[in-house]
């Protein structure tokens, strides 16, 4: 737990250097993956994921707790927390990028490409995906949708269930982004 | 004729087996998550003790109820609703970290009733911390 909280507190202090506007933070995030294919679909929702934004610079946290992810079926959230993703070993999946040419003065929606590094299961990739971005009453709204490759992450999945998981992972988000206190 | 009678016994047994196993295994595979009501709970603690094990470094002190029944007393600090899922924010400590009840989907009627301000007791599953605590198909007790 301590690791977490240093985690978090080093993601606060660094946008506690942000000049101008204010830090802001989403708690209550929403994240959902859907795995495709022909045998059956698998999909997820979890409506608790973290994010912070720096609107004088565009850069970007994600922390998804990842047994927060409810499914339709038990079983389904079973295999997932104890044999796809380790869930004690690897609690969260990180996110840490930048928002391109970020303005935060546009409120109407407008696309902006993110990069930056993805970390699940304690392995790291780049990751590069599109947003949609708008400003209403303060209220930054970022969302958008993202592929994942299962390979890129060592995930075990036994042969005989390889037909029921998709190769590429469909993730889609938002966040609405609120002055943090 | 005796020993095809056997063979045709057999026979149906084995179809009844297979159907038997199917039915076991579709039920497992189709059986929902636990209503929070049915599981017992584990640890009863306020909302703003969630975060002492931090400043006694003791980082671990809650990491084995993770996944576990949690009952917690605390005053609620915002009620928000996305999706038809009501979510209670209770007050943590002073460095802005609180408690996140995600209420399960039955709780709607008390959650109505429910101000900013309240004292409340809710029972959860312990999903973790990320800056908050997490608890999830919490309900009103």
């Amino acid at each position: 737990m301590n690791r977490v909280v240093l985690i978090s507190f080093l993601i606060v202090s660094m946008y506690s250097n942000a000049q101008g506007l204010e830090k802001v933070i989403a708690r209550q995030g929403k994240m959902s993956f859907l795995s495709y294919t022909s045998v059956e679909n698998i999909k997820a929702e979890n409506a608790q994921v973290l994010s912070f934004l720096n609107p004088n610079t565009g850069e970007i946290a994600v922390r998804v707790l990842m047994r927060a992810f409810k499914f339709e079926k038990s079983l389904m959230e079973e295999h997932f927390n104890e044999s796809y993703m380790e869930s004690d070993l690897y609690p969260e999946a990180n996110f840490i990028g930048r928002i391109d040419n970020y303005d935060a003065s546009i409120q109407d929606t407008h696309t902006r490409l993110v990069r930056g590094d993805f970390t699940l299961r304690g392995i790291t990739k780049p990751l590069e995906f599109k947003v949609a971005i708008r400003v209403v009453n303060n209220i930054i709204y970022v969302d958008g949708n993202l592929e994942i490759l299962v390979q890129d992450f060592d995930i075990n999945i036994p042969a005989l269930l390889s037909p029921n998981i998709a190769k590429k992972i469909q993730v889609a988000f938002n966040f609405d982004y609120t002055p943090y206190e | 004729m005796k020993g095809s009678n056997n063979q045709v016994i057999k026979f149906f047994l084995g179809i009844m087996m297979v159907f038997v196993v199917l039915f076991v295994v579709v039920k497992i595979s189709a059986k929902k998550t636990a209503k929070t009501q049915s599981v017992e709970t584990e640890l009863n603690m306020k909302a703003q003790d969630f975060f002492l094990p931090l400043q006694d470094d003791q980082p671990d002190e809650l990491a084995r109820y993770v996944e576990k029944a949690i009952e917690v007393e605390g005053v609620v600090k915002n009620i928000t609703q996305r999706d038809g899922v009501y979510s209670l924010i209770l007050e943590g400590e002073n460095m802005g970290r609180n408690v996140i009840c995600e209420m399960q989907r039955d709780q709607d009627m008390a959650m109505s009733k429910l101000k900013v301000g309240d004292k409340i007791m809710v029972k959860g599953i312990f999903k973790g911390f990320l800056l908050d605590a997490i608890l999830l198909n919490c309900i009103k007790i």
